[in-house]
Parts: structure tokens; sequence; C-alpha cells
């Protein structure tokens, strides 16, 4: 059902032949560019830059166009229908979240599964590291409703830890390692998590069909989004990631990818080969090891378990950030995590791919100073440039004009935007040829979409740009990003919210839009796409943080929602109805108070 | 396999309203992620050092 190392090799050649040489092209056009007035140290430096920011973009652009080629094959579903023999846990991992839409998701994949008449093969436990003490009791008042409304007893499982050392990791470790030989699969789920039974039966097959399959991993689409930045991330997510995923389990070879949840793990496997240890060292580079599930990956893959992502398994949900400074929040920890694995490149053993995924997660947060830096030395190097020299020898009688380099950097740009742009093109022109737009509204309605996307994420790319600039330096001056929560409610962030997050933003915009005006006057047009959005951050985030009405972005599930979607829906209604309403309210109350703490 | 005692990091009661675990321990052993050669170990060990990569807790 995977693809072959081989295949996997030829793939992963392919992708990175192909980001090289359109790298090579932007500097080498670049540098042309540049030295129309003289080759300077600045200029070799933003060659530079513009080459490790091309690769990235490339290497991203690379991944969705060799997923335009994956074909499923008619064996990749020939298990569905077969018995399965073995137990599985289904972990349910809670961190101060919600307890009654954490539980109403688990009612629903409970009433999924026992329509597969499988239903006695699956545990639910859910593994508490709620720190707040009114949640805690909360949570176990309302899985006492749960266990009652399912009639469960025997079959859902919670318990809490005293103090959550290894955050998520450690809790599923606390799990695995007493009570993990009863079962021989587990599911890792999030607190959000949502999946069919079905899936969760499919997922249990296929790990019974390939006994050297260590995890499997499942891409999640994102529901349950209502804000212009949600819809615009779950339309995004539902449209365009599929393809990209299809591109990574092309070049997965035997090295696929953990992305922490919605995954199924042979539980021996991962107690044999995924006991995290202490880094040496303090945060944020030492200590407990934060983005834990690329790491589990990896040394599944050095134990010799394949690793694995199916594209083809549907029925996998999860929810996301309903605005710009929850995403934002949650990115913090993600890059934290992601340039601790700076300290594991050289980890004893590891396969040269886990190796370069590590790379290519800290480079996708290293892209976004390398880009800062490079607008920073182009403002410098236009600053320093000296005017052109119409007579450069003594006694000449015709001026000699430069070399006008305009169509040079037009041609980087459109280059540049081009590789932003056309791998989700690609994605809608495909979508029309195969009729898959009409799971999105039709081939008008997703093309509208798409463009208020990519408007979208072009307005907020510079603020995530200094977001994730501000992130790194964080990290390398030594800040721990700690373990914050996630706000996932569709709380509308205020102006004033928006200010206090994003003034620094503000002021870094007007500051470099003043002084482009009064020393380059000349290039601010080239300047206004990134300075614009970055002075008028915090109507940006306000304005994307409230729901979205039109019918722009809407996803198949909106249209069409699967069986567990609505069972989900009809439980959360059952246990939020007029008597339980109150309840719902406090519990939000002392959520959100928690959260903004 | 039996019922899950009671441990030091168990919070929560292993009542009729949370259920018993069942009790069947995997262990898991500590994995190497250091670098074995001194001198990749060693560039992160020194760096830091450096003021630059002072920790300081609480974000």
């Amino acid at each position: 059902m995977g693809v072959s190392a081989g295949r996997a090799g030829g793939y992963r050649g392919a992708a990175l032949a192909l980001s090289v040489v359109l790298s090579a092209a932007a500097s080498s056009l670049f540098i042309q560019f540049a030295s129309a007035d003289g080759l300077g140290t600045l200029d070799f430096l933003r060659t530079a830059l513009i080459a490790v920011s091309t690769l990235w973009l490339a290497w991203g652009a690379s991944q969705s166009v060799i997923g335009l080629f994956y074909r499923q094959r008619v064996h990749d579903r020939a298990l569905t229908g077969a018995p399965i023999r073995g137990r599985t846990a289904i972990l349910v991992p809670v961190y101060n979240e919600d307890p009654i839409e954490t539980f109403s998701r688990i009612a629903a994949m409970d009433a999924s599964l026992a329509a597969t008449n499988m239903g006695h093969l699956f545990d639910f436990a859910v593994l508490s590291d709620t720190r707040d003490a009114s949640i805690a009791e909360s949570e176990e008042k309302w899985f006492a409703r749960l266990v009652a409304s399912r009639n469960a007893r025997g079959r859902m499982f919670y318990r809490r830890r005293k103090d959550n050392a290894g955050k998520k990791a450690g809790n599923i470790e606390d799990f695995i390692t007493r009570s993990g030989a009863a079962y021989e699969f587990a599911l890792i789920l999030d607190a959000d998590s949502l999946m069919e039974g079905e899936t969760i039966v499919e997922m249990v097959r296929r790990m019974e069909a390939e006994p050297k399959l260590g995890l499997l991993q499942t891409l999640p689409a994102i529901v349950g989004a209502r804000s212009r930045f949600g819809k615009a991330m779950q339309f995004a997510a539902n449209f365009f990631s599929p393809v990209f995923a299809r591109g990574i389990a092309l070049m997965q070879g035997r090295e696929g990818p953990f992305w922490g949840h919605n995954a199924m793990v042979r539980t021996r496997a991962f107690a044999a080969s995924c006991g995290l240890p202490q880094l040496s060292g303090k945060p944020p580079f030492g200590g407990h090891v934060l983005s834990h599930d690329y790491v589990e990956a990896a040394l599944l893959a050095r134990a010799g378990w394949l690793v694995r992502l199916d594209p083809d398994l549907t029925g996998s949900y999860e929810e996301g950030p309903e605005d710009l400074i929850a995403f934002a929040k949650r990115d913090r920890r993600w890059c934290q995590g992601n340039l601790q694995h700076g300290r594991l490149l050289f980890a004893p053993g590891l396969r040269t791919w886990n190796r370069f995924i590590f790379l290519q997660g800290i480079l996708a947060y290293l892209s976004s100073p390398v880009w800062a830096l490079f607008l920073f030395l182009s403002l410098a190097a236009a600053h320093f440039t000296p005017p052109p020299d119409y007579f450069p020898e003594p006694y000449q009688l015709f001026p000699v004009f430069p070399d006008n380099q305009t169509s040079k950097a037009m041609a980087l740009l459109v280059g540049i935007f081009g590789l932003l742009i056309l791998p989700k093109l690609l994605i809608l022109v495909r979508a029309i040829m195969s009729g898959d737009v009409r799971r999105f509204g039709g081939a008008v309605l997703a093309g509208m979409s798409v463009a208020a996307e990519l408007l979208l994420s072009s307005l907020l790319a510079p603020l995530m740009l200094m977001f994730q600039t501000r992130s790194v330096i964080q990290v390398f001056l030594g800040l721990d990003g700690g373990w914050p929560p996630t706000r996932r409610d569709s709380a509308i962030v205020s102006l004033r919210d928006a200010w206090a997050a994003t003034n620094w933003i503000v002021l870094t915009g007007v500051c470099c839009l003043t002084g482009a005006a009064y020393f380059l006057p000349e290039i601010v047009p080239w300047l206004l796409p990134v300075v614009v959005p970055m002075t008028v951050a915090p109507l940006l985030v306000s304005w994307s943080s409230h729901p979205e009405t039109s019918a722009l972005f809407r996803s198949p599930f909106e249209v069409s929602p699967s069986p567990v979607l609505l069972e989900r829906e009809r439980a959360l209604l059952a246990w939020t109805g007029p008597q339980g309403i109150m309840e719902i309210v406090e519990n939000k109350q002392a959520a959100g108070a928690h959260r903004h703490a | 396999m039996s019922a899950l005692p009671l441990s030091e990091t168990e919070e929560s009661r292993n009542d009729a309203v949370t259920g018993q675990l069942p009790y069947a321990p995997l262990p898991m052993p500590r994995q190497r992620l250091e670098a074995e050669s001194w001198l990749l170990r060693d560039i992160f060990g020194r760096m830091m050092r450096l003021p630059l990569f002072a920790t300081r807790r609480g974000y």
C-alpha cells in the first residue's frame, strides 16, 4: 500500500532537484539585478538569503506538484470489510479543555464505532493533565454523564495525573507504561479530534495486515470553523492540504510523518522505541522534547518500524484556531519545538530522511527571519547605493546609461509569487477537471474562495512573518515558551485585544514606511504590500475573527456532514439542552478565564 | 491483567465514576537522542553557555 523505498527516493530526488534548480535560478537573477551598480558584501549576503528563502518556497511547491501525480491504487481500499481481532485503546489527552465539547466527541465516536459492530474491541481512555481544579471537577462530572449516556462502564476510563511531567508525550507514556500491554493498538487523539468509527476500524485492519507497520497517520480535515480566519484556514486545509499530503505520501517511503494525533500506533512498537529522554541542558533547547511527534516517528523508523501516512483514509477531523492570535500562540509552541530539533539532527542511528524532516521543520521557522533580514538588507543596500555615474571616463562625450535591471527584478518577483500561488492554482484547475469542485460549491464559488484565501493569506503573511521572526528571536534568547493552551472558542478578538497583541508590529510598519518615505521614496511602492498590512494589523486581526456569513470558503462537511459530525451535534445538543445550558456557560467561563490568564 | 492500583502519580479516584484502567504495564526504555560524537554534542553544549542562549523561564 505504501510507496516503495526506491520510488520514494525518486520522488524525493526530483523534488529536491527541482527546488535546487529554482533556487539557483532565483539567486542568479538576483545577483544579476544586484550587480548593476557593482557587487558588494550586502549583495552577496542578500543573494545567500534569497537562495535559502526560495529553496524553502520551492520545496513546498514541489511537494504539492508531486501530490498532483498521486493516483489511488485499487488495492488501497481492498481491506474494507475484513474482520479485526486486536484490542485498541482510544487515547484522548486533555489539558484544561472544555469537557462538554471533548466528551461529546467521544460519545459520537463511540456511537459511530457501535454502528460498525466492532465497538467491543475499543476502549476509550481520557488522560487528563488538567491543572485547573474547577475544570477537573467538571471533567469528572461530565465523564460520569458520558459513561451513563453511552452505557460504557468498563470500556471508558478517566484518570488525572497529579503533575503533567513530560506534557502530552509524558501523558501518553504514563498510559502505555501502566496499561499498554492490554492493547495491541492505541489511537492517539487530541481533545478536538473526531473520527468515524469505520475509519478507526479500517486503520486497525491496515495495522493487522502489515505487521511491520508501527504507526499509521491520517490527514485530519479541519471542521467547525466559524470566523473568517478560521473558515479560510478550514477551506485551505480541505481544498489544498490533501494534495500536499499526497505529495508527502509519495515521498515518505518507510519514514512517514507523525503529527501527534489522529494516528494509530502499535503499542509494543511505540513502547519499545519511543521512550523520550530529557535532553541535557535547560529549555528551550534542553529538557523535555516539545515537538515529540516528529521525534517519535523518527525513533520508530530507527527501530525498523514502518511509519506511514495513508491520505486515502477519510473521516478524520480536527478543529483549528479561530483567529490569528490563537494561531500565532500555537505557532510559538511549534517554533520552539522545531528549533529544539537542532539538537537531534545528529542523533545516533536516525534515517537520513528523518534528519532531513527535522531540518525542514527548522527551516519552516527560520525562513521568516531570513525574509525579514533580506528586506532589511535590501533597504540598507538601496540607501548605500551610489548615484549612477553617466560619465565614468574623463572627457567622455556621450553618457553611459546603467543597464536597466527592472525586468530581472520583476522576473524574480513574479517567480517568487509563482512559487506561492501556482501550486494553489494548479490544485484548483485539477479540482475543476476532476469535478471535485462540486464538493466546494462548484467551480465559480471554489474559484472565488481560492482567490479570497490567496488575498487573505497575502494580507496576513507579513503579520505571520513578524510573529515567527519574534518567536525565533525569543527562542534563541532563551525565553521558554512553556505550554499555553490554544484558545479554540469562537470569541471575536476585540480591537483592544488585537492592538495589545500587535502594537509592536504596527510600530515596526510605521517606522519602515516613514523611514523609507524620507530616505528612499522611490522604493515605497515596493514596500507597500508588506508594510500596509503591518500598519493595520489590529484591524486585520479583529476583522478576520468575526463570523464569516457569506458563501465563501464553503467546505464539503458543511454541505453534507459525515455521520460522526451529525452524531456529535446530536450529543452536544442533548447535553446542552435547557437544563444543561447554564452548566456549559459556567464551563466556558471557567475555561476562558484560565485560557486568558 | 488486574485492576490498576492507585499510584502516587494519579489523583483521580479509581471508583465507579472514573473506571479502572487495566493494569498491564509495558516498559518504555529511554532512547538515546544525543549525538554520539562529542564534537556534535558539544556544539550545542558550548552554544548554550554563550550569553545569547542564557535561559530565562516564563513566557
